[in-house]
């Protein structure tokens, strides 16, 4: 019992059920038992129902079997039928029968005493009266059957029909008395239904009680509990009721009490971990406002940056000197907040910039930059702020005492040097230190921007040189990239491509240069499969290509070289030369070529020819004689014509030498017409001489060659004879030799091209005259190694006339005494000490032609006496002297301990090999024999001239020793 | 005994072929240049044409065209002496209407031999 109880106080749900089953049971119980109390009730009123109703039946067809019998006796009485009264014995059977089953059915004793009534009245209405009746009726006895009927008969029947009746009633009334009983039986049954439901009602609110007394109050306690909790109100965990029970709500409480108990332990130690938080949020706050500190800072520094940046950008876009020094003064004014301020730029032109300021206050700032406060700035290279007294200049209209602060600012370069200063002035307010050390950070930006402006420059003018050198070159230079875009190009070779101006070419594509190059080409799809296999193809090797430019008269060769950078092909240098020159030139040779050879062939021929005519033939002595003269002629011409190829092959490549001395012109040209007269006998020679000063510095042989030309064609191009005039005179300070004739005169075109090489006039008059084409080429080879010119004045048909202009020399013939003092003093002297007469002879000969005045010793003793007496500019000293006790050490020496000789150089000459000792000794300079004699007349005036003495040296060096 | 014009600017050379064809028998006229040269070959019937290359006025060249553009003159024989001796100067004469050619310096022997075979029909 109870682990019974126990099993039920453990489970709300055990309990739960145990109340519905139990409120099951007694609903059904009762309710079985209502509708068997019901079901009883129809039931016995059905059985007394049927009892009656059964009684009722009897009771009628008793009834009717007597009236039946009633009527039958009657009818039988009254009509005498027999058939009545048969029938009357029927209803006597029946009404016996229907008595003796009513009597069956009798359950009262009303029944009872109605069925005894009903057999008494039977017996005496069948048993007697009926007989009798019929008795006396069949006897006739009418009046008996009346007195019968009067006597009883009919009273008793009529009785007897009234108890019938009233037992009918009766059984009536019991009817009506049974449904009345069950009615209220009903009635009575449904009062005790809605009892019965009421009660049911009760028993379920008393569930409905206990289970809200069992679960409902304990969860509303358990939530108002946690509401509690969730309101954070404070709980104590002895507040927790129920605890002790052991159902559902027991293990609810006691877990809800656990779950309280881990609650406010985690709440105490939220608790603790919330103050904690609470410090480091304290902490924090603490942190923010250092942030936003900082970060006030960071925009201020921000917007210091973006200054900077504003300030940076416009400098880094600025390319041009005058346009950064106008944005460094203008944005350094506008972050200074300054009125007026400048810069300026620490170079030789003080480039500046200014801001607010007049061209006096610029002038003035300029002037005195290096003196008064700048200075400060160039000795401590350190920004410095100066606070004044605005001067009257600046106040405007205002009275009362103004200020005004100066900030002087050093740009300084990467060497520490200062760059430019800068000097700002504000009327606003005072220049904080940290504003001036943001200006110091700025100034290194300027000092970073101008290096970068002067990087610049000197990168434009490395490109501008560049393209100067480029441009002075004669040959046309072009760079293209591997894409075939032209990327530098020169004047020429923008000439070439038929473009105005460099700058047309920048960038261009191939296409759109190379155009103007192959249009006027002649081998123009050459040329462009030329440079596009070498640009495009990357081809590496090739030959140059020559092409002829028509229009221009030009033959232009172009060749490529590759351009590597890191191993990197970055694109191809074309180089067009023109070789027009070289090609006339190579024209020419072949031209020459073939000229040489017929001009040396003719004589060649004659020679030839006519020699084979005396071998073979038998000729007469006089026809013998004519061709021995003709051979030797044409001999002597073939000589004639292979010396004038040599001369000038040898002068054109500047090989001729010339032996150049004093001589006079006059004689010269007088020994030429000499040997040229002999050659005509229809021309007359002149020699007008206007003027004395006919002395010359020349090759005698080549000046007469040069004479010899000209006279000689004089006489070849009159050939109808005439005057040949040689005329000397002086003009322009320059002597001058005109020769002239009178013969056939030159084309005005022929002219400029007269002293080319093998040009010959082509005229119809010329036939006969012959000539190799080369005289007036040397003529001009000649005259022009003697810094002299040659000229060519003709009318044709009346002559030529061919002038020849060569320098003066001062000197004139007749005077040699007097040249002779002016050498004493105006050549330089030279004493040569040396026992080989020979070789003396030969230095002597070499340092006279070279314009020295030159003495010669033989001795030592004589040497030294000599050179004591005359003091000479310089020594030439043989070594191995004949005089044993003075070699030409001892001569050296004593020469060098002599203080006034000392200073004279000294020249050894020698054959041994001691240059060492020599130089040791105060030689200037040592000669190992054999030498150059002309080697040492250059070093002596080498000597001299070092010893800065050349103000008193006269020397009249030919020209190509000067060089 | 032939009819020959020679033209020649060099004298010497005149002489030279003169005295030679002389020797033999011919008669010979002489021309100092292309345009003298031009005047006597209309004027005259030559059997044989001896021509300079380098005349003035008209070279050797000249000259034979002008000859071979005369409609008597086709088919004169025509002989170039040149000085200009190389292969390529030869077929330029040959091309230009020359019948031969022969180079400077020449032997007059072989001269002579070479013309007594073009007037006998020998030479090619």
């Amino acid at each position: 019992m109870e682990k019974m109880r126990n099993y039920f106080r453990q489970s709300l749900a055990r309990q739960f059920v145990l109340l519905v089953a139990s409120f099951l049971v007694v609903f059904i119980v009762g309710a079985i038992a209502l509708s068997m109390y019901q079901s009883s009730l129809v039931a016995s009123f059905e059985q007394k129902k049927n009892e009656i109703e059964t009684k009722m039946k009897y009771a009628q067809e008793v009834e009717r079997a007597f009236n039946q019998a009633f009527s039958d006796v009657r009818g039988y009485l009254a009509f005498n039928r027999k058939e009545f009264k048969l029938s009357f014995f029927r209803e006597q059977e029946n009404a016996q029968t229907a008595l003796d089953l009513l009597e069956s059915a009798a359950t009262t004793k009303e029944d009872t005493q109605f069925i005894v009534k009903a057999r008494q009245f039977a017996q005496y209405y069948f048993g007697r009266l009926v007989p009798e009746a019929i008795d006396a009726f069949e006897s006739g006895n009418i009046q008996k059957v009346l007195s019968l009927s009067e006597n009883g008969g009919t009273a008793s029947i009529q009785q007897f029909q009234l108890q019938m009746k009233t037992y009918k009633n009766n059984l009536n009334d019991q009817l009506d008395g049974t449904f009345r009983q069950l009615s209220n039986e009903q009635q009575t049954a449904q009062t005790a239904f809605i009892v019965f439901v009421f009660f049911m009602l009760f028993l379920l609110i008393m569930i409905a009680r206990i289970m809200t007394k069992k679960i409902g109050t304990p969860l509303r306690a358990l939530a108002s509990m946690a509401e509690k909790i969730a309101k954070d109100e404070r709980v104590h965990n002895d507040d927790v009721v129920h605890t002790a029970r052991e159902d559902e709500i027991g293990k609810l409480a006691q877990a809800f009490r656990k779950m309280l108990a881990s609650i406010q332990d985690k709440e105490e130690t939220l608790m603790a971990h919330n103050e904690e938080l609470l410090a480091q949020q304290d902490e924090l706050e603490l942190q923010q406002t250092e942030l936003e500190q900082a970060l006030e800072a960071m925009q201020a520094r921000e917007r210091e940056l973006k200054r900077y940046n504003d300030f940076i950008q416009s400098l880094s876009n600025l390319l041009d000197r005058q346009d950064v020094l106008q944005s460094i003064v203008f944005h350094m004014a506008s972050i200074m907040e300054a009125d007026r301020g400048m810069i300026v730029l620490m170079n030789d032109e003080k480039t500046y910039a200014s801001f607010g300021l007049s061209p006096y206050g610029v002038e003035q700032f300029l002037t005195y930059v290096y003196n008064g406060l700048y200075q400060r700035l160039f000795e401590q290279k350190k920004p410095f702020v100066l606070k004044r007294e605005v001067a009257a200049s600046e106040k405007g209209y205002h009275e009362e005492t103004m200020y005004v602060h100066d900030i002087f600012l050093p740009v300084l370069s990467n060497t520490d040097d200062v760059q430019a200063i800068l000097v700002f002035s504000r009327f606003g307010g005072p220049f904080s230190d940290e504003e001036v050390q943001e200006y110091v950070g700025l100034t290194r930006q300027i000092s970073i921007s101008l290096q970068k402006i002067e990087l610049y420059e000197q990168t434009e003018q490395a490109r501008e040189t560049v393209q100067h050198i480029l441009n002075t070159v004669q040959e046309g230079i072009h760079f293209v990239d591997r894409d075939g875009n032209s990327v530098i190009v020169n004047k020429q070779m923008a000439d070439l491509l038929q473009k105005e101006t460099i700058a047309e070419l920048e960038g261009a594509s191939y296409e759109q240069w190379a155009r103007g190059l192959v249009e006027q080409s002649d081998a123009g799809e050459k040329l462009c499969d030329y440079l596009r296999a070498i640009i495009f193809n990357g081809d590496e090797e090739h030959e140059p290509f020559v092409y002829h430019l028509p229009q221009k008269r030009k033959v232009m060769q172009v060749y490529a070289k590759p351009l590597y950078r890191h191993g990197e092909r970055q694109g191809t240098v074309f180089v067009h030369r023109d070789i027009t020159k070289q090609f006339e030139v190579d024209q020419m040779k072949s031209e020459f070529v073939s000229t040489v050879s017929h001009e040396l062939r003719t004589p060649l021929s004659s020679v030839l020819g006519f020699t084979e005519l005396m071998l073979t033939k038998e000729l007469k002595p006089e026809r013998q004689k004519k061709y021995l003269t003709t051979i030797y002629q044409e001999a002597k011409r073939l000589t004639a014509l292979i010396n004038d190829f040599l001369d000038v092959q040898r002068m054109e490549s500047g090989k001729q030498t010339y032996d150049k001395k004093y001589e006079d012109i006059v004689s010269i040209i007088e020994h030429v017409v000499d040997t040229q007269k002999v050659n005509t006998t229809v021309h007359t020679f002149h020699i007008q001489k206007e003027t004395d000063k006919t002395i010359v510095l020349g090759d005698r042989d080549k000046l007469a060659q040069v004479f010899t030309n000209l006279i000689s064609n004089a006489i070849k191009y009159s050939p109808d004879g005439g005057n040949v005039t040689v005329r000397i005179y002086e003009q322009n300070n320059r002597l001058c030799i005109d020769v002239k004739d009178e013969g056939l005169g030159i084309p005005e075109e022929a002219l400029p091209n007269i002293f080319t090489k093998f040009y010959r006039v082509d005229n119809s008059d010329r036939r006969r005259i012959g000539g190799t084409g080369l005289g007036l080429a040397i003529v001009k080879e000649i005259v022009k190694a003697h810094e002299g010119e040659v000229s060519v004045t003709s009318e044709l048909k009346k002559g030529s006339t061919f002038t020849v202009s060569l320098p003066l020399v001062a000197l004139a013939p007749g005077e040699e005494d007097e040249r002779d003092n002016d050498d004493k003093q105006a050549h330089a002297h030279v004493i040569i000490v040396e026992d080989d007469e020979h070789l003396a002879a030969l230095l002597e000969a070499e340092l006279k032609d070279s314009g020295f005045r030159v003495k010669h010793v033989k001795e030592g003793k004589e040497a030294i006496a000599l050179i004591e007496k005359e003091k000479p500019d310089a020594v030439v000293l043989d070594i191995m002297l004949e005089e044993h006790n003075a070699f030409g050490w001892d001569v050296l020496k004593q020469l060098k301990e002599n203080d006034e000789l000392a200073h004279i150089p000294i020249i050894i000459s020698s054959a041994l090999e001691e240059r060492e000792k020599g130089l040791a000794l105060g030689a200037n300079s040592y000669f190992v024999k054999p030498y150059q004699p002309s080697q040492l007349s250059k070093t002596i005036l080498q000597l001299l001239l070092n010893k800065e003495r050349q103000g008193e040296i006269f020397i009249p060096l030919p020209q190509e020793e000067a060089k | 005994m032939a009819k020959i014009l020679l033209a020649e600017d060099e004298e010497v050379l005149r002489m030279l072929v003169v005295d030679t064809l002389e020797d033999e028998g011919h008669d010979i006229d002489e021309a100092c240049d292309g345009e003298e040269a031009i005047e006597m070959i209309k004027q005259n019937d030559y059997d044989l044409i001896l021509l300079d290359y380098m005349m003035p006025i008209y070279t050797g060249l000249e000259v034979i065209q002008h000859v071979r553009n005369m409609p008597d003159k086709k088919h004169v024989k025509i002989m170039m002496l040149s000085a200009k001796s190389q292969q390529v100067d030869k077929e330029r004469v040959l091309a230009a209407g020359a019948d031969y050619f022969m180079a400077k310096p020449y032997s007059p022997l072989e001269l002579v031999e070479r013309i007594e075979a073009i007037l006998h029909g020998e030479d090619a």
